[in-house]
């Protein structure tokens, strides 16, 4: 059986690993947009994932308000590609099992 | 972690998919950028065939131009909050036409070999061809016929006489800010947002 990692299995992580693999980078405000995920629960997941290197981050200015913009890192979209690896292994073994 | 039952696995797999389609879906308004360029030059051959110091019309509406263009772009991505292959493909296209545009004419002026009808042609000719670039990567028809309108132009810069090459380039700007202005509506009617 594949091992699903837990930084990538919260689905609101997930969520924006997806998001991030798609585009070169992102800003907070997007990001919430799309996953319509709260202020405080989507910074508390980002920093999950900042913090185990699957992306990073670049804080700046924007009129005197903070922005930080997003981008996926290399062992970001790695982890992405083996949680899809393993999630599509378990479903044809689930499938085999029936 | 808990064994998962297939429902839960094909979950997480749709909201991948949905969510890697909501990040290629993200899309820029480029409306302005058209009626910019389109107005810009208009601007400046009306001001070298009807108003003072007509060799001052082009070196300052264009700086004018790329001055605008940079804080509309920065304006814009700050806006949109989010950047994408796609969006940085269709931005190299343009630049480097600009550019293209740029170099033939400041070299061709400072040399004094710029024949008109050869930066005429050129000129067309790399609009088109920037047009129909970013049809194809965008892959949006009504962008392909724009560039199939700067082509005519480009061969009807070879045949017409030279003094009807600047009614051509009127024409062929006028295009373009009537592209602008569709897609710039288009960009910003409700059903678009």
């Amino acid at each position: 059986m594949p091992e699903l990692n837990p930084i990538v299995h919260g689905p609101l992580r997930l969520a924006v690993l997806s998001l991030l693999s798609a585009v070169d980078q992102a800003d907070f405000k997007w990001l919430r947009e799309k996953t319509r995920a709260t202020d405080g629960n989507l910074g508390a997941n980002l920093s999950k994932l900042e913090q185990a290197g699957y992306i990073s981050v670049k804080k700046r200015f924007i009129q005197k308000k903070p922005n930080s913009v997003y981008t996926l890192t290399a062992s970001g979209r790695k982890a992405l590609v083996d949680y899809v690896k393993a999630l599509k292994t378990l479903l044809s073994t689930n499938m085999t099992n029936i | 972690m808990e064994e998962l039952e297939n429902a839960a696995i094909v979950n997480r797999l749709n909201l991948i998919e949905a969510m890697m389609a909501e990040g290629r879906h993200a899309t820029q308004r480029w409306g302005w950028m058209f009626l910019l360029w389109g107005i810009g030059p208009l601007l400046a051959i009306t001001w070298e065939s009807h108003w003072t110091d007509p060799s001052l019309a082009w070196p300052v509406v264009t700086v004018m131009c790329v001055i605008a263009n940079g804080i509309l772009i920065k304006m814009s991505r700050r806006k949109e909050g989010v950047r994408t292959t796609l969006m940085r493909s269709v931005g190299a296209v343009w630049a480097s036409s600009g550019l293209t545009v740029l170099l033939i004419a400041i070299a061709g002026t400072l040399s004094g070999f710029g024949d008109p009808r050869s930066f005429y042609v050129a000129f067309f000719a790399i609009v088109g061809a920037a047009h129909s670039a970013s049809s194809m990567i965008l892959r949006w028809l009504p962008q392909f016929l724009a560039a199939v309108v700067w082509w005519a132009a480009t061969a009807a810069a070879l045949v017409l006489p030279p003094g009807n090459l600047r009614c051509l380039s009127v024409a062929a700007l006028v295009s373009n800010v009537i592209f602008g202005a569709w897609l710039t509506y288009r960009e910003w009617s409700p059903k678009n947002e």
